[in-house]
């Protein structure tokens, strides 16, 4: 081993005090992006994450794929006589639709064009290097139209929203991190709440009033309060709801209805 | 050579850390390769080496998750610490390494879950703090056989 000079011991104690302090500092202050410097190194690790991603996915996916072939042939067949089934029923809806937008303008509201908007697909390729925050990195960024705040959700229901951009990546905190929070409403009783994640694969929704109604297996949709979410996205299925004689509120416990460590793919809501 | 060195091993632990192991996790736990090889680094290295080491390594894992930079200060005073212990320690680095892994992986752990509980009021269920401890610190020395020989040849060929 070797032997250390007090005056050595001294110079990394300094040092190691200058890294924390600076580490404290900007935790602390509003420029934890350090004016730029964290997108550069996102930007300039993303080619070597999206490359190591797309090479898992690849090896990962051979088994299956070959395993599959020789139900590819049914399985085409299949999706053709589902898509011939639909393709009506799609027409239909946007009839239903355009009808519903005329309705509801000529009512006067205020929101007309609600499920409006447009969704951009995007890959999984990381997930966040820290145990305490639940976050996933998608490979869009800035120059694809990515902002700060897009809700995230995939054909399951809500992911979370974007919390970090860079170029060719951004950050997505997803909404079962406590750091999240979404408005959701009961599908059956339309009681709302804070919806709040409770790790590993929970939620939590909170400030419901005792005097509501909130049963096991109702389902909890993203509520028209919320300024940030599209309403109507499924968020999760009530597991347990509870409340004692002089609570005023509520105690719910929700299940999400995407399968987080299983995500690949999603899409942002522009 | 040695700086190019060190850039590939950093770069390389970033990518498996965010990208490989997150898809091999089990229940959501899954192994800190920045950890280990900070106590490997600090077990091997010279003492301002380790430190600047553990303070780059644990600033690009923060760089990579979202919130304040809780690891670039827990990883620069374990590094610190690992350097403190191994002056008082007769015996087999290996040994010296997988101990510390064991035994500073719940206790770092459980200190970074009391400060998101009490100070950043994140809402944490116990059950599974205990059962990620429990699971990581595995998972941890799992990688200690992995790590260390990568790191011992890197520092062995200055």
């Amino acid at each position: 081993m070797t032997a250390y000079t007090p005056f050595r011991k001294k110079r990394t104690y300094t040092l190691s005090a200058v890294i924390i302090l600076l580490a404290l500092l900007i935790s602390l202050s509003a420029y934890r992006n350090m004016f730029g410097v964290r997108s550069i190194l996102i930007s300039a690790v993303y080619p070597f994450q999206f490359a190591v991603s797309s090479l898992w996915k690849g090896v990962t996916g051979i088994p299956s794929s070959v395993l599959n072939l020789r139900n590819l042939a049914k399985e085409n067949a299949a999706l053709k006589q589902k898509l011939n089934l639909t393709l009506p029923k799609l027409a239909l809806q946007d009839e239903l639709s355009a009808e519903n937008e005329r309705l509801r303008q000529a009512l006067g509201f205020k929101y007309g064009n609600r499920y409006g908007f447009n969704l951009l697909p995007a890959a999984v390729i990381g997930r966040g290097a820290s145990p305490w925050y639940t976050t996933l990195e998608i490979n869009r960024g800035t120059s694809s139209g990515v902002k700060m705040g897009m809700p995230v959700i995939v054909k399951e229901g809500l992911v979370g929203r974007v919390i970090e951009t860079a170029a060719f990546s951004s950050r997505v905190l997803l909404i079962t991190d406590p750091d999240s929070g979404v408005v959701g409403a009961d599908q059956r009783s339309r009681d709302y709440g804070l919806i709040e994640g409770y790790l590993p694969e929970l939620l939590l929704m909170k400030h419901v009033s005792s005097a509501g109604d909130i049963r096991a297996e109702d389902k909890i949709v993203t509520s028209s309060i919320s300024s940030i979410f599209p309403a109507g996205i499924p968020i999760g299925t009530v597991v347990r709801a509870t409340k004692k004689e002089h609570d005023l509120f509520y105690q719910i416990e929700v299940r999400p209805s995407v399968k987080f460590s299983r995500l690949e793919e999603v899409f942002l809501v522009l | 050579m040695r700086f190019l060195k060190l850039a590939a091993y950093m770069l390389a632990v970033i990518i498996l850390q965010t990208v490989i192991f997150p898809r091999l996790s089990f229940m959501g736990a899954y192994p800190d390769l920045i950890l280990v090889s900070v106590i490997a680094f600090a077990v091997l290295a010279e003492r301002n080496t380790a430190t600047l080491f553990s303070g780059y390594l644990a600033f690009l894992q923060d760089v990579f998750s979202a919130g304040i930079y809780v690891n670039t200060i827990f990883k620069v005073i374990v590094s610190n610490v690992v350097c403190s212990l191994k002056e008082e320690f007769i015996g087999n680095e290996y040994s010296l390494t997988a101990g510390l892994v064991a035994a500073l992986t719940p206790l770092i752990l459980l200190t970074q879950a009391g400060i998101m509980f009490f100070f950043f009021e994140k809402d944490l269920s116990w059950s599974y703090l205990v059962f990620s401890l429990a699971a990581t610190t595995i998972y941890n020395l799992l990688m200690v056989p992995l790590l260390f020989p990568v790191v011992k040849r890197m520092i062995g060929g200055d």
